[in-house]
């Protein structure tokens, strides 16, 4: 966890300009977030949207420096109090298959095929793995940024990066 | 992020050839680097409607779904079974680790345990290798040698062992058992269930519940001064708090309101913000180790 420097200390609060430039910053990964744990892009975007509008109401008490940490905590936290139990069914989006031709029907089929296992064994991941491996896979963020972002220990990235690793190995080959 | 950025797969890789060349995590990164998050709303249509809402105030109070918060019940499970207390043989050696304080000990098996603050383990030293059986009241780490059955009794129940590393956190209302490594039978009453790797038991209204797939990392986090929560009532986290900075906490309604998210034990003041400001709560620090907690006027 970062420990708090003077500056931080002293630079509290924030002005509607302010606030726009963190909206600008954090909202495309915040909305991944959560959709990797929730797989809805409905519900990512309306608990972002609210997680932005609690931020938005403590304003005065928000240090910048600190404010990514915090929107990735309120948002995790309305997740988890509104959707624990949720059903998952995570689909992410691919536009690189149905635009090209393949050599043979065959091996559209085992693309096809190939896509649809990996989409099914990241769904099955364990949320925090799946959540941390998104994070680093999609939004290319480093283990100390997601560390950092989680409040979590780059150790404990680590683990949950080659848990999910190990895992969607493991289903790949089985099932093929 | 997707939206500047092109996510380009390498034609070539759609050659039946070149594809069946890859390896499993290549291929598993050629997909899901040409995959996308889904959105409904572009991020100017987010934008907009927040700013509708950023002068009016007042979020929607969420949907959440009934939980049960069970220290009503698991109490009256505590008081009828302090009637059936253990009587304790010969003059038993006590580590007793105090508030704001971990003690790591090696029991005379060589197996290692570490104590949690505001915890007690008490065994007898003369026959510990005869007998692996201590008695724990509060929290602890142990990493148990290979041998003879080695047993955590509890005030809820017992927790048996053959060699493995493992958390018990057994304080008066609560009960759970989590497995790291090695196999642990937990047994409470006439239930008993039997943990491996990454699995967790909780004694919850009088029943043990297993739980599956947890990351070991998040198991006693404590040891190393990072704590990792995962929709616990904010009471039971406070309490924590209370334990490991030797403070006092008092709260006013928060009852049936949960957290998720870690934080470090290294400084009060930025854990106490770490919980404060995203649960909208407000605290106050009187005279160094007084600490009043209640949720923000709106």
């Amino acid at each position: 966890m970062r420990t708090l420097s003077d500056k931080d200390q002293a630079e509290t609060g924030l002005n509607q300009a302010g606030f726009e430039q963190l909206f600008d910053a954090y909202y495309d990964e915040l909305q991944h977030f959560i959709f990797y744990k929730a797989g809805d892009t409905e519900i990512a975007e309306d608990i972002v949207q609210d997680a932005f509008l609690k931020v938005w109401e403590m304003r005065s008490t928000v240090r910048v420096e600190t404010a990514r940490a915090l929107l990735y905590t309120i948002s995790a936290n309305l997740f988890s109090n509104r959707y624990k139990r949720m059903k998952l069914n995570l689909k992410l989006q691919q536009t690189f298959i149905e635009d090209r031709t393949f050599e043979t029907p065959e091996f559209e089929m085992e693309i096809k095929e190939f896509d649809r296992k990996l989409q099914r064994v990241l769904a099955e991941l364990n949320e925090n793995n799946r959540t941390v491996f998104l994070m680093n896979r999609m939004d290319q963020m480093t283990y100390n940024e997601i560390a950092a972002n989680l409040n979590i220990s780059v150790k404990a990235v680590e683990k949950r990066m080659k848990k999910a690793l190990e895992h969607i190995r493991k289903e790949i080959e089985q099932k093929f | 992020m997707e939206t500047g950025k092109n996510r380009h797969i390498d034609p070539s890789v759609f050659s039946k050839s070149n594809f069946d060349k890859l390896g499993t995590d290549e291929k598993v990164d050629i997909f899901i680097g040409a995959y996308r998050v889904p959105r409904k709303k572009s991020k100017a249509e987010a934008l907009e409607l927040l700013r509708s809402k950023m002068n009016q105030g007042t979020v929607q109070k969420p949907v959440r779904n009934l939980r049960v918060y069970w220290s009503a019940a698991a109490s009256i499970v505590l008081i009828a079974l302090l009637s059936t207390v253990y009587f304790y043989q010969s003059a038993p050696s006590q580590i007793v680790a105090s508030k704001s304080q971990h003690i790591d000990y090696t029991l005379p098996d060589g197996s290692s345990v570490t104590v949690n603050a505001d915890s007690k383990i008490s065994f007898s030293k003369s026959d510990f290798n005869e007998k692996r059986v201590l008695k724990l009241e509060g929290e602890a780490f142990f990493s148990v040698q290979k041998g003879k059955l080695f047993v955590v009794e509890t005030q809820l129940g017992s927790v048996e062992v053959l060699g493995t590393t493992l958390n018990v956190f057994a304080r008066d209302k609560e009960l759970s058992v989590s497995c790291l490594t090695g196999k642990v039978q937990v047994k409470s009453q006439s239930q008993n269930v039997i943990l491996e790797p990454g699995e967790k038991a909780d004694l919850i209204s009088g029943k043990l519940q297993k739980t599956s797939n947890i990351g070991t990392e998040n198991m006693a986090g404590w040891r190393t001064g990072e704590y990792y929560f995962e929709g616990e009532p904010l009471i039971s986290i406070f309490e924590e708090i209370e334990r490991q900075f030797d403070v006092s906490i008092t709260t006013t309604g928060l009852e049936n309101r949960f957290f998720t998210g870690g934080f470090s034990n290294k400084n009060l003041n930025e854990v106490l913000e770490t919980i404060c400001l995203p649960m909208e709560l407000n605290y106050e620090i009187k005279d160094g180790n007084r600490i009043r907690i209640e949720p923000r006027k709106k």
